[in-house]
């Protein structure tokens, strides 16, 4: 186990290498001088070049790389084009909004899918399961931002619950008003997720309820119930981390573009600004950051995989269990195919 | 398991099922036919023209002159919803197009690849292409490139090709490792020949589905962007900027949300049932086997 965890965790270190590089790389092909445009129309050619000097882009490519990634560690994560302010304070506050935005929308999302699915699988052939599969296959046809514009429509403007967007100037400081206008945006998140995790959920189950050794432990005196508690519920667990993994990675996504649904001073409407005005630390930062969560929630869910099934520790070095329906996914949100067909 | 070796049961049954049309062929069938026709006839005919404000009717409900209303500036939505249809088919084609030709030739490459640390350097490649979303691709190749409809193709595509191209190679390593591709190779037969001979042919039922899954997520995704103000640029009419505008007025005219809305859901899942029959009617042994 400890072989295979310094193992994954060189992959985790190379991924996050390959990936920064990318992302660093293909934004300094963009043509253009930021020290010109930052340093004002009337500069001196002799303040242009301290400009160049305090942003570092006077050294080499490579070594702008480098001091980038080793700052990263020191949390120095640069100085946004745009606001001429440090980007790792920026993106500090907007963590605050954002991760509270993501997780609650995880764990609405787990709370609500983990009992439908299960109903899906284990009632499939009823009209309540057949009914549940159904409307699910319809909630991953649906655009995460359309499902925010109709909860704004019903229950900010129809029925004025929730505001309709925003988020308090002063944060946190008023909990109750950050709540409320958290509402609508984890609801619109969790919905869409859930129509993908309830499918997940569901394919999980029955490839378990299917198995030889549930049929076994029938047959040794356990009841159908014990059975499933016994034996079904750890073999599901393996390919339930990889689904909750996934998910985990998608809340955030979904909170890039939900964010910008409700005007809500978050991470995903730092970046979109940043895209729109090529501010290029700003894309670079969140971009990496984003990815490198979505690599590390992996690296978790490959380790924890192990820990529940031993069987799995001598295998190949990213070799993960997931369910038959998430093999030929596409992880991201917002922006996703068709996450979540089953095949039974 | 092996699968693909069938002996004669399975042929037999294979054959008599690729008649059987089956009802989420149909059904995706029929609900992307409505939507590409929509989209070819607007090359012939739309109702209005679609920068035309008309007598002025802003914000105009549903009606026998406007089917679908106007928008907040008197312009006919409906005419909007056609040529929207056009992007969405042509982004859709396009960067199926580009993960098929990425993915595929990436994936078939790596499973042919006749040492084990070029084919694990390419599996890795893909495995952090994977990891890293569609929507953070897009915003790289709008930041580099700006708001375009190639940029979207290009970045929805090299997203997709990550998928395609890791189910290209698993499915292609474990046919070239079946018993007639090695008689094939004993009998000197080229490795292209043998790419194109056994390989593709075998898997090419897998691919099919996976492709069009990506062209519903290319719908998705372009819709996405284009509500992000990254995708095609005005006066493109595209359904993400339709709903983008429509969001303002909601309260007013939530017929100009709903109709691109659905008109989203249908397409998209038009294309997931598509998928769903492609694969029943193709094989229907292969659900198993995966």
């Amino acid at each position: 186990m400890r072989r295979y965890m310094i193992r994954r965790m060189a992959l985790l270190t190379l991924s996050a290498l390959l990936a920064s590089s990318a992302v660093f790389f293909l934004l300094r092909t963009l043509p253009g001088d930021a020290a010109l445009s930052m340093a004002g129309l009337e500069a001196t050619p002799e303040q242009i070049q301290a400009t160049r000097q305090q942003l570092g882009t006077d050294k080499p490519l490579w070594i702008q790389y480098f001091r980038w990634i080793g700052g990263m560690f020191h949390g120095d994560f640069g100085i946004s084009y745009l606001s001429k302010l440090p980007v790792a304070a920026e993106i500090g506050r907007r963590l605050a909004v954002t991760l509270p935005l993501s997780l609650s929308a995880f764990c609405l999302a787990t709370l609500i899918s983990f009992p439908l699915g299960i109903i899906a699988a284990v009632r499939r052939k009823r009209p309540v399961g057949i009914g549940v599969s159904a409307v699910s296959s319809m909630g991953v046809a649906v655009p995460v931002f359309w499902v925010g514009i109709i909860l704004i429509w019903l229950f900010a403007l129809a029925v004025p619950i929730f505001p309709a967007g925003g988020f308090p100037l002063d944060g946190w400081a008023d909990p109750w008003a950050a709540v409320r206008s958290l509402v609508l945006p984890v609801v619109t998140i969790a919905i869409v997720m859930s129509s993908t995790l309830i499918r997940y959920i569901r394919s999980a189950i029955l490839d378990i309820l299917g198995q030889d050794y549930l049929r076994t432990a029938r047959s040794l005196g356990y009841s159908a119930r014990a059975a499933r508690w016994r034996h079904g519920v750890r073999n599901a667990a393996v390919p339930l981390v990889a689904i909750m993994s996934f998910e985990l990675s998608t809340s955030l996504l979904g909170a890039v573009v939900i964010e910008n649904v409700f005007a809500i001073p978050g991470l995903g409407a730092m970046l979109l600004s940043g895209v729109i005005n090529r501010d290029l630390p700003v894309v670079q930062d969140i971009v990496f950051l984003i990815t490198f969560f979505v690599l590390f929630i992996g690296f978790l869910a490959d380790i924890v995989q192990r820990i529940i099934d031993p069987r799995l520790r001598g295998g190949s070095i990213d070799q993960r269990v997931v369910p038959d329906a998430m093999s030929e996914e596409e992880p991201s949100m917002g922006l996703r195919a068709e996450s979540g067909r089953s095949k039974s | 398991m092996s699968g693909t070796t069938g002996g004669r049961p399975k042929e037999q049954a294979y054959e008599s099922s690729r008649l059987r049309v089956n009802s989420s062929l149909i059904i995706g069938g029929a609900l992307v036919s409505i939507i590409l026709a929509i989209a070819l006839v607007s090359f012939l005919w739309t109702p209005y023209d679609p920068s035309d404000t008309g007598e002025g009717i802003r914000l105009g409900a549903p009606s026998t002159a406007h089917w679908t209303g106007t928008d907040k500036l008197g312009r006919d939505l409906f005419t909007q919803l056609m040529i929207g249809a056009r992007l969405a088919f042509v982004v859709a084609i396009g960067s199926t197009a580009v993960a098929g030709i990425i993915g595929i030739t990436l994936g078939l490459l790596a499973a042919s690849a006749k040492t084990r640390i070029v084919d694990e350097s390419f599996t890795y490649f893909f495995d952090v292409l994977i990891a890293f979303p569609t929507i953070l691709m897009a915003m790289l190749v709008v930041t580099i490139r700006g708001a375009s409809i190639s940029s979207a193709i290009l970045a929805i595509g090299i997203s997709g090709s990550a998928i395609v191209s890791r189910l290209c190679r698993i499915s292609a390593t474990r046919i070239l490792g079946t018993d007639y591709v090695k008689a094939a190779i004993a009998c000197g037969t080229s490795r292209p020949a043998i790419v194109f001979r056994h390989v593709l042919p075998n898997i090419y039922p897998l691919l099919l589905v996976q492709l069009t899954l990506v062209a519903a997520g290319a719908i998705l995704a372009e819709a996405s962007l284009a509500y992000l103000g990254l995708g095609a640029p005005p006066p493109q009419a595209s359904w993400g900027r339709m709903l983008l505008e429509a969001q303002g007025s909601v309260m007013r005219a939530p017929w100009g949300a709903i109709v691109p809305g659905l008109t989203i859901v249908t397409i998209v899942m038009g294309f997931n049932f598509l998928g769903d029959g492609i694969r029943e009617l193709l094989d229907p042994e292969m659900r198993k086997d995966e």
